[in-house]
């Protein structure tokens, strides 16, 4: 799902950058605009370590595992610091593990930041609604961030590889790649999605003050 | 980790010495050139640099390999696509499979890109802490507030990582079957994870009193000390400016092979 | 307390409960952190392990629950061989710091992680957590957020995790770490109520010598000396030598310093 050096060309990777630094700018004005910006930097840096350390959890899918992704949690927990904690969450993974890239950084971190703080936007239905209190709808909204979270990242970044790669494969040729590599994800999509709603029920019960 | 990105960057090289705020722009430059380059016919010019890039920061073999071995099948497993279905040159059928001409061409392109690219990657930033690394990007403005995040993430993804070592080795004591997929695994994974970030959380506002009473946060204060740990020598900007040459000579032949 | 080394057993019927021979461990080919290190604890001892931090006491602990393997050497739990890897019910392990154990969002569920794990049905599992809270007197904090709980109420959950997995062989790591005086007491009388074999590892040497009928000195993972506390943990030279002191109790005593017992 992350996308590597080499396959992007340079048009679609300054793109991802300049989508990137546009949407980082608007998060460090939000921080910097606070009271005390200092504040949140700890918080924001463990969240950070603490969710690219939980990537490494496997869950198992028979006859494999895969790694949480948890960028729909993220979104939920951070909302609009979810975009610098996945850019530097990304930074760290593709230069300490060779995963994803430097050149389609911009992009990855769009592709997960973006649906990420669309993930927040669907929570927020649960405080605007007045459902806080209700674990059904907690978990309810909070699966549907999660799975979203993840499903839109994935039908972007497979729409993102589908059409940049070069060479000429026919337009309904990409599509039907792309459908499928979706829907091969819709049991990640879905495991995700029920995970993150029931961390998100842990969250209310342990520490109701990390949900928004 | 044994295979840490830091492990050698204590050595002594000319790419070691190089100061880290021109090592940086001018590796980064040319990773970028690199990955504008769509013609065939640079590839052996790329892997020339790449080669005497490597060579130069005296970093040994088994790094490399070890470090590209797992990204390199995992980009293979992607690219492997080109050649059985991007083109309509065929070049031989086996069967149900047809290798295309294009899609060969692309499969080579994008593997040796990336082959270079992830190797100049390594140099930057296994030849220099990581810490010095961040501190040059902040030194060539990034944003305090980024810069800042990114040394307190450093810092700590090592003892959260070892905090959830500690976790699954106390759930595996209890039983804790990881293999098996259950509502009731995927539960105690979900608490798994609540119990992470709580406890990261509570240890950053117990990092945060400790900084504020060390007198962070007064007077707009960051970790970040942005140019007094660099010291650079004229052989430093003569060297930054012979990679932007280059980089620019790459992108000028790519675009000349295009054009022609 | 007895010097024997089967307390509870003077007719030696019943084998030792941990054998470890010839055991060496290093992590990622680095410095050896144990070095041909042999054990036998029996049946029923309570076993304290005293030692300069880096010793090699948790990566002992953790080779005699199966989480490492070795590089050379072998185990017996209660004379079957241990597999590494392999989940071994007869041994559990307390870890430090309860934080690191305890991960479920109520008390209760906590307790009954490891009896679900076992596959029990839910009247065991219930029977279980029941009989676990009782042993630790945890029942009141059933249905609290261990997270919220103070650092003794942490220890007692952990413990109480543990014992659901009917453990015959129990390892405490430091279990005295943090706790306030009260907590340590409650602790202490804890312990020496438990009848299950007992491997301690603790800093607290006054806690070792109420606790322990036996003890063993380990230093740059090699072990130094084993027998009576009192005995050893007298000898002032042997316990600087390795970082240690005597404790208060056993240490020579120049001035008049106590209170007046003699009545």
């Amino acid at each position: 799902m992350h996308i590597p050096d080499g396959i992007l060309p340079i048009t679609v990777s300054i793109a991802g950058y300049a989508l990137t630094s546009g949407a980082t700018w608007y998060s460090l004005k939000k921080i910097n605009a606070q009271e005390n910006p200092q504040e949140s930097i700890p918080k924001a840096a463990l969240l950070t370590a603490a969710f690219f350390v939980a990537s490494w959890i496997h869950i198992p899918i028979p006859p494999t595992s895969v790694h949480l992704v948890l960028n729909g949690l993220l979104g939920v927990l951070l909302g609009y610091y979810a975009f610098p904690a996945i850019l530097i969450g990304l930074f760290f993974q593709a230069v300490m593990f060779q995963h994803g890239g430097l050149t389609s950084l911009g992009v990855n971190a769009a592709m997960m930041g973006l649906p990420a703080l669309f993930a927040y936007w669907i929570f927020q239905f649960r405080t605007k609604l007045n459902l806080t209190d209700s674990h059904f709808w907690t978990a309810t909204f909070g699966f549907l961030g999660g799975a979203f979270g993840l499903g839109l990242a994935v039908l972007l970044s497979f729409t993102i590889l589908v059409t940049t790669i070069p060479g000429n494969i026919d337009i309904a040729t990409e599509r039907t790649s792309i459908t499928i590599l979706t829907m091969a994800h819709i049991p990640l999509i879905i495991l995700e999605g029920f995970l993150t709603s029931l961390v998100v029920v842990f969250l209310q019960r342990v520490k109701p003050d990390l949900l928004p | 980790m044994n295979n840490a990105l830091d492990r050698y960057a204590n050595l002594s090289s000319p790419i070691h010495n190089w100061d880290t705020r021109y090592k940086f722009i001018s590796l980064m430059g040319l990773i970028f050139a690199f990955s504008f380059v769509q013609d065939l016919r640079l590839l052996p010019l790329l892997l020339i640099l790449t080669f005497m890039v490597f060579i130069f920061s005296r970093l040994p073999f088994s790094f490399l390999i070890s470090r590209l071995k797992y990204p390199g099948i995992f980009l293979l497993a992607i690219a492997v696509i080109f050649p059985l279905f991007s083109g309509n040159t065929i070049l031989l059928s086996v069967g149900h499979l047809t290798i295309r001409l294009e899609g060969l061409i692309t499969l080579i392109l994008v593997s040796t890109k990336f082959f270079c690219i992830l190797t100049i990657a390594l140099v930057l930033f296994g030849s220099a802490p990581f810490l010095t690394t961040i501190k040059a990007m902040r030194a060539l403005r990034l944003s305090p507030i980024l810069s800042d995040i990114m040394l307190l993430t450093y810092r700590y993804i090592f003892d959260i990582g070892y905090d959830l070592y500690t976790m699954q080795v106390a759930m595996k004591l209890r039983h804790f079957r990881a293999s098996k997929l259950s509502f009731r695994n995927t539960q105690s994974l979900s608490s798994l994870v609540g119990t992470l970030i709580v406890r990261s959380f509570e240890k950053s506002e117990r990092i945060y009193k400790a900084m504020i009473l060390r007198g962070y946060g007064y007077k707009a204060t960051e970790l970040t000390t942005s140019k007094s740990i660099f010291n650079s020598r004229s052989s430093d900007k003569l060297a930054m400016l012979a990679f932007s040459f280059l980089a620019f000579l790459i992108i000028c032949a790519e675009i000349y092979l295009r054009m022609s | 307390m007895s010097s024997n080394q089967n307390i509870s057993d003077p007719n030696n019927t019943i084998s030792s409960a941990l054998e470890i021979i010839g055991l060496s461990f290093s992590y990622n080919n680095q410095f050896p952190v144990l070095q041909d290190f042999s054990l036998v604890v029996y049946g029923g001892e309570r076993v304290g392990i005293i030692g300069p931090n880096g010793a090699g006491k948790t990566t002992l602990f953790l080779l005699s629950c199966g989480v490492l393997i070795p590089q050379t050497g072998s185990i017996n739990l209660f004379d079957q061989p241990l597999t590494s890897g392999k989940f071994h019910s007869e041994i559990g392990m307390v870890f430090q710091n309860p934080d690191d154990q305890l991960f479920s969002p109520s008390v209760w569920d906590d307790i009954a992680f490891g009896p679900q794990n076992l596959g029990l049905s839910n009247d065991q599992i219930v029977e279980r957590v029941e009989e676990s809270m009782q042993i630790t007197h945890t029942g009141l904090l059933s249905e609290r957020v261990p997270h919220h709980l103070s650092g003794g109420e942490k220890r007692m959950v952990a413990i109480a995790g543990v014992l659901a997995m009917h453990p015959r062989l129990i390892i405490y790591d430091e279990p005295n770490a943090n706790l306030d005086i009260r907590s340590r007491r409650y602790l202490i009388n804890f312990i020496k109520q438990s009848k299950e074999t007992l491997l301690i590892a603790s800093h607290d040497l006054e806690f070792i010598l109420e606790v322990c009928n036996r003890v063993i000195l380990l230093d740059e993972g090699r072990l130094i000396a084993d027998g009576n506390p009192t005995q050893i943990m007298s000898k002032s030279d042997l316990m600087e030598a390795h970082g240690l002191e005597c404790p208060h109790s056993l240490s020579d005593h120049i001035s008049q310093h106590h209170k007046n017992i003699w009545k």
